[in-house]
């Protein structure tokens, strides 16, 4: 069995930063997902996220990505390609664990997912207050449909719901 | 002549603390501390119900999500006087002191120990070696020869991969580094073991949380938890003996691997207990209510002042007058309207950017003040408190982690040395011991109060016309916490949370006194400006909580961290 997590990141009361809980949500009503997917909205854990990431074979991060390109892109970027990129050169407050960081840990825990997925959308507002700009928002459907590739491809069986499962979170 | 130096984490995302130090002869002259990023997050429960704060309270943080959660309904209930039924307390303290074991552990193994643990170091060390060393410390399965070699063989797998450099804070080979490789083999192998240890501690918040991060369970007058031990839907004795079986674990790991690694880590930087003590005085409040009525309490809190434990005033209860009249904040060097100190129950937050301006406004922390005096919260204060209140568990725990470093570091460690960077993390390693054996005294509390009959979680709350306020009080893994609520018929009318952070990493204030991260830095060396891992300790001693309420992943390859020395 494929032990697989798909996690939200982002704080909800940042506007677009809520994109990655907005998007889990999203997600596991538009989809009746198997068991073995492990759906959460682990907010803004920190480093606290290389322990969520332990333990599976696959993991599926949804959250916001800057970057140049006009907001509601999506990036997709693989392992591989976390890793290789650039992180922190000081930890100032202890917080700032970035992604590659914490699969960095649960590698060398020897806990690491073979495989993790960023799907990240480029920001438009990260001021304070609820909802996404219209978008960040308008990318939602896109990134759910991107997961839901993603987890086809790893051999899930994914079942549509009817579309009057859709509905915002608490914070909408 | 004087080296000037910015550390800012992060020059593209907001939302960091920036650490500006004046350098001269080797050590700190100088130093101002301040946050990037404008906090005036609690404008979105303005008008809102207050017995839905919590939910949106602990979206403030990411990392300590459930202490603004308790916060928020401690406040609300404060204000109307509403006392919960003793089950709620007990489910409330076990979720607390969960969490709390949970982050020290995090914080120590995770956040900060690769400021004094070398992991290159590991290669050249002897698991057997090692493992006698270990056995010396504690009682723990994952010191085994056999266990510490295959670390190693990690270890040296990622070193040989050239991935070592993703760990953001390390300084490999720094002339500061001292740890003999045994002991980092050791200190290495229990940050490994830490992740599932610290796991085990969250299961127990997302047992009774209903789920973790973002606990569910809560509400104004009690908590969600339906007691019934003949159903399987509810808190039953299967689920409280699981919890158990967990918290077990996890106490053993505290008192058997975590406090004697910080031990015998503090023991090779003995000089560090001579650095780093800054404002000297300090602040806690009582947590860990043993009643309904929250009249006795298993945390002290109170004042100790200029570091005398003599001057130590005791906050019987959280109705305390002098607590809440000392309470201020001021805004004269921060980015926000206004000056002088006012009451958290009437102050604003109106944002009044300029640019960083050493002798003006440069930063967005608030300067909280108690009585006018910059007041360092935190583990050290809450340890301190013990001390002087006699606390068994506080002088136990302290004993021992006083008598480890005295034998190995063969010089007589003393309790005044606890006011120091490095005593900081010892306090946080007491504090940890004392918090692991309190979560087993209120599991049993709990667990006797349901077998005698009482299934009581929720007392309905009524909203009053008219204005009432209220104070909800934690003393949380990293100090005090006060959420300050006003609510008018009904609605939040204002809202304040004044956090630890908050405490210490205030900007100076409008007597021009600097803040504890300020303060502590003075004197501070610093071998090698481009490589400040000095600076770092102290001001990681505190643990401190910033950059977490804001998360953005850069995909543009910007490097996201820099000094700069001017």
């Amino acid at each position: 069995m494929t032990r697989v997590a798909v996690l939200g990141l982002g704080n909800v009361l940042r506007r677009d930063d809520g994109f990655g809980p907005s998007a889990v949500h999203r997600l596991e009503r538009a989809w009746r997902l198997p068991p073995e997917v492990h759906v959460a909205d682990l907010g803004t854990p920190g480093l606290d996220l290389a322990s969520y990431l332990v333990g599976h074979d696959a993991v599926l991060v949804l959250d916001t990505a800057l970057g140049d390109a006009a907001p509601g892109t999506l990036h997709v970027h693989r392992k591989e390609a976390l890793l290789a990129g650039p992180g922190l050169d000081h930890r100032v407050t202890g917080h700032e664990g970035d992604l590659r960081e914490a699969i960095a840990i649960a590698d060398l825990a020897g806990g690491a997912p073979r495989e993790v997925v960023l799907i990240g959308v480029v920001p438009e507002d990260l001021g304070d207050g609820t909802g996404l700009s219209p978008a960040v928002a308008a990318a939602l459907e896109p990134a759910c449909a991107r997961a839901a590739e993603e987890l086809r491809r790893l051999g899930l069986a994914l079942a549509p719901r009817p579309a009057a499962a859709l509905a915002g979170g608490w914070w909408e | 002549m004087a080296t000037r130096l910015t550390i800012d984490p992060i020059t593209r995302i907001e939302g960091h603390l920036r650490i500006d130090v004046k350098v001269d002869r080797d050590a700190v002259q100088d130093a101002w501390a301040s946050c990037t990023m404008w906090r005036g997050i609690e404008n979105i429960l303005l008008g809102r119900d207050p017995r839905e704060a919590w939910i949106f309270t602990q979206r403030f943080c990411g990392v300590c999500t459930t202490v603004h959660a308790i916060a928020s309904v401690r406040a609300v209930e404060d204000a109307l006087d509403l006392e919960i039924p003793p089950n709620a307390q007990f489910i409330r303290n076990l979720i607390l002191l969960a969490h709390g074991l949970h982050d020290h552990i995090v914080h120590f193994y995770h956040l900060s120990a690769l400021d004094w643990v070398d992991v290159t170091q590991v290669l050249e060390a002897d698991p057997k070696k090692a493992s006698a060393l270990g056995e010396t410390l504690g009682n723990w399965p994952g010191n085994s020869p056999k266990a510490l070699a295959h670390v190693q063989k990690r270890v040296k797998a990622l070193v040989e991969s050239g991935q070592l450099g993703i760990f953001a804070h390390g300084y490999w080979g720094h002339p500061a580094m001292k740890l003999p490789p045994d002991v980092n083999l050791l200190a290495v192998a229990h940050y490994l073991q830490a992740i599932d240890i610290q796991r085990k501690a969250n299961q127990v918040v997302g047992i009774l949380g209903g789920k973790t991060p973002h606990i569910q369970n809560l509400a104004v007058g009690g908590v969600a938890n339906a007691i019934n031990l003949d159903s399987l839907a509810t808190l039953n004795m299967d689920r409280l003996y699981m919890m158990k079986s967990l918290l077990d674990e996890v106490v053993t790991f505290v008192q058997e691997v975590y406090l004697p690694d910080c031990c015998a880590v503090a023991a090779h930087y003995p000089e560090w207990f001579g650095f780093g003590a800054g404002a000297r005085n300090y602040l806690a409040v009582p947590d860990l209510p043993t009643d309904a009525k929250a009249t006795a309490f298993d945390l002290a809190g109170g004042t100790i002042f200029d570091g005398d434990l003599s001057t130590f005033r005791k906050m019987e209860n959280w109705k305390d007058g002098p607590f809440r009249k000392h309470v201020t904040e001021d805004v004269a060097r921060a980015w926000y309207r206004g000056s002088g100190p006012k009451s958290p129950f009437v102050e604003d937050t109106v944002p009044e950017f300029t640019d960083w301006q050493e002798d003006g406004k440069y930063s967005w922390v608030k300067a909280p003040r108690y009585d006018g005096r910059p007041m360092e919260v935190g583990p050290l204060a809450n340890v301190l408190m013990g001390f002087a209140s006699g606390d068994p568990l506080t002088v136990k725990w302290a004993t021992k982690a006083l008598g480890i470093v005295s034998s190995l570091a063969g010089v007589e460690a003393k309790p005044a040395m606890l006011m120091s960077t490095l005593g900081r993390h010892a306090a946080r390693a007491v504090r940890t011991a004392v918090l692991a054996d309190l979560a087993i005294k209120h599991w049993k509390l709990l667990v006797d109060n349901i077998l005698g009959g009482d299934v009581r979680i929720f007392e309905p709350p009524v909203f009053p016309k008219g204005e009432i306020q209220g104070v909800g009080m934690h003393e949380a893994p990293r100090g005090v916490l006060t959420h300050w609520v006003v609510l008018e018929n009904g609605k939040i009318k204002n809202y304040q949370a004044v956090v630890p952070t908050t405490w210490n990493a205030s900007p100076r204030d409008v007597d021009g006194h600097a803040g504890p991260y300020e303060q502590s830095l003075l004197g501070n060396p610093v071998a090698d400006p481009e490589q400040p891992l000095e600076v770092l300790r102290t001001v990681h001693s505190f643990d401190p909580c910033m950059a977490c309420a804001c998360h953005t992943h850069d995909a543009r390859g910007n490097a996201i961290a820099q000094v700069k020395v001017l």
